[in-house]
């Protein structure tokens, strides 16, 4: 007997742009998941998503796929891992090709992440921005960031004068 | 506007990862170590109120930052860059943090010194004064061992920790140890702190000197009736505390909500190395024979305890007057401390 086939969402992105995607997909993002089952009847008219632009939303898409039937975690677990995780920042093999993009669109995935309530990707994005500050001085971190400097001068000797003994290290 | 509009305008307004909200720079900053938390307390204001807010309000960040104390520069951190005033943190804000857990009560504004640093690396220790304004809160920062012979090997280490010690290693240092606080008597504050936080179990009382004797007698009239309004009290620390006279303590501690569990005794007292922990040495000093005077006292005795028969009568007469206390155990901690214990 053939499978039963799997319900098919249309979501609209900020831009206009329409994917239409398995519902097990679009259901490890958490909004989505709770707007889909607030819905009784089946109907056509596309989700709108107007923090999400197009592009954004077909990277987040394919990291959905790709975690398609992975356990959602639920929010006992979150909050025991929250207070007991070990702080790694080790992310899977997969996940850091995909997350290997321009800081722009980090920038938009995360916050992409954090809108649709993905843990995991937002777990991913803010462990790859973490990566980019480990091992890099103040001033580094500002140039990756550009990053305004608003110490004052006296501050800012301050600053150097406690730092001292984390540059020698 | 149509939406692509919409979408450039944002875009304009936030052009990168340093524009990510504070909720989620706080997310990313729980991956960072002390080192990595410290460099981005040195890039603009924003990240330093950032780290400001998540000390109170991040176990996994606070503990990173008790972490940065194992050099005594931290100092300086909690108290100048990361500018924590009385306007930025309220009652309200302290008892809804990780740290309203637990506090220290100590007579008369607290000043930092070398004596409070003994009470363990990583204790948050803020110095409340009487008119209600506060300095701090920075944080114990390294381990200062009582034991002059140790004084010194220990500081050795401190020093060499600056450069060499891996802060991985040192990373969940900062889970282990109870928060305090430090709070002057007679202010109202303090009273309401205490009678308003519902998860208030650990109680210090440290640093009570002889010249302060009477004084202390007015603070524990206020100070049960705060702990008795949610009654959770479960641990006691009297710690060098030479002006709290064995009646008063006793008659503090019969007024004490029944969950106590846990009473410690702490300071520098000898102990014997090769002690097993129940098996103490009986102490020389006056002041630990005063401590368990007062034990004795509270369930009807009067001597010191003297065999380990006695201690168990001691324990059982303790058992029933604080009835959700299920077997006791005598310990000496690794900070040479003597600790009475209750376990469930």
């Amino acid at each position: 007997m053939a499978a039963p086939a799997t319900q098919q969402i249309k979501i609209r992105c900020n831009d206009e742009k329409e994917f239409t995607v398995d519902r097990d997909v679009l259901e490890r993002s958490v909004l989505i998941k709770n707007m889909l089952e607030d819905v009784t009847e089946q109907q056509d008219a596309p989700i709108p998503l107007p923090n999400v632009s197009g592009p954004v939303m077909a990277k987040v898409l394919e990291y959905c796929t790709h975690h398609r039937g992975e356990p959602l975690p639920s929010a006992d677990t979150e909050q025991s891992q929250d207070e007991t995780r070990k702080r790694t920042t080790d992310i899977s093999e997969w996940d850091q090709k995909f997350i290997t993009v321009d800081q722009e669109m980090l920038f938009e995935i995360i916050l992409a992440a954090n809108y649709l309530d993905i843990k995991s990707l937002l777990d991913v994005g803010c462990k790859t921005v973490a990566n980019m500050i480990k091992g890099k001085t103040p001033e580094e971190i500002r140039k990756l960031f550009n990053i305004v400097n608003d110490f004052t001068p006296e501050e800012e000797a301050q600053i150097k004068k406690e730092n001292e003994w984390a540059e020698d290290r | 506007m149509n939406q692509n509009a919409r979408h450039t305008t944002r875009k304009q307004q936030l052009e990168g990862i340093v524009d990510l909200p504070n909720e989620l720079w706080l997310n990313i900053m729980t991956y960072l170590y002390p080192a990595e938390l410290y460099a981005l307390g040195c890039i603009s204001h924003r990240f330093i109120s950032l780290l400001s807010y998540s000390f109170w309000h991040s176990r996994n960040i606070s503990a990173q930052l008790f972490n940065m104390c194992m050099v005594e520069e931290w100092m300086t951190f909690g108290k100048s860059r990361l500018k924590f005033s009385r306007e930025e943190l309220s009652v309200d804000d302290f008892r809804s943090s990780h740290l309203a857990g637990s506090m220290l009560f100590v007579n008369k504004g607290m000043v930092f010194s070398r004596e409070v640093m003994k009470v363990g690396v990583g204790w948050c220790v803020c110095a409340f004064r009487e008119d209600g304004s506060w300095s701090g809160p920075s944080v114990v920062l390294a381990e200062r061992v009582v034991e002059s012979s140790n004084k010194i090997e220990e500081k050795k280490k401190h020093r060499l920790g600056r450069k060499t010690q891996s802060m991985a290693t040192q990373t969940l240092r900062g889970f282990q140890i109870d928060p305090i606080l430090l709070v002057p008597p007679f202010s109202h504050w303090t009273y309401q702190l205490i009678a308003t936080s519902p998860s208030l179990t650990r109680l210090t009382l440290t640093s009570i000197k002889p010249s302060d004797s009477n004084l202390i007698k007015s603070v524990f009239t206020w100070l049960i009736e705060a702990l008795r309004v949610h009654n959770v009290l479960t641990t006691l620390v009297v710690d060098k505390c030479s002006g709290l006279d064995s009646q008063t303590l006793l008659d503090f501690v019969n007024q004490l909500p029944n969950t106590l569990e846990c009473l410690l005794l702490t300071g520098p007292y000898p102990y014997s190395e090769s002690s097993s922990p129940m098996r103490i040495a009986l102490p020389t000093v006056r002041l630990i024979q005063a401590r368990w005077e007062v034990l004795l006292a509270l369930v009807g005795k009067s001597r010191v305890l003297q065999t380990e028969e006695e201690e168990d009568a001691l324990i059982s007469l303790m058992k029933e007057r604080f009835p959700a206390l299920v077997c006791v155990k005598i310990e000496i901690q690794e900070n040479h401390n003597l600790a009475i214990r209750w376990k469930r």
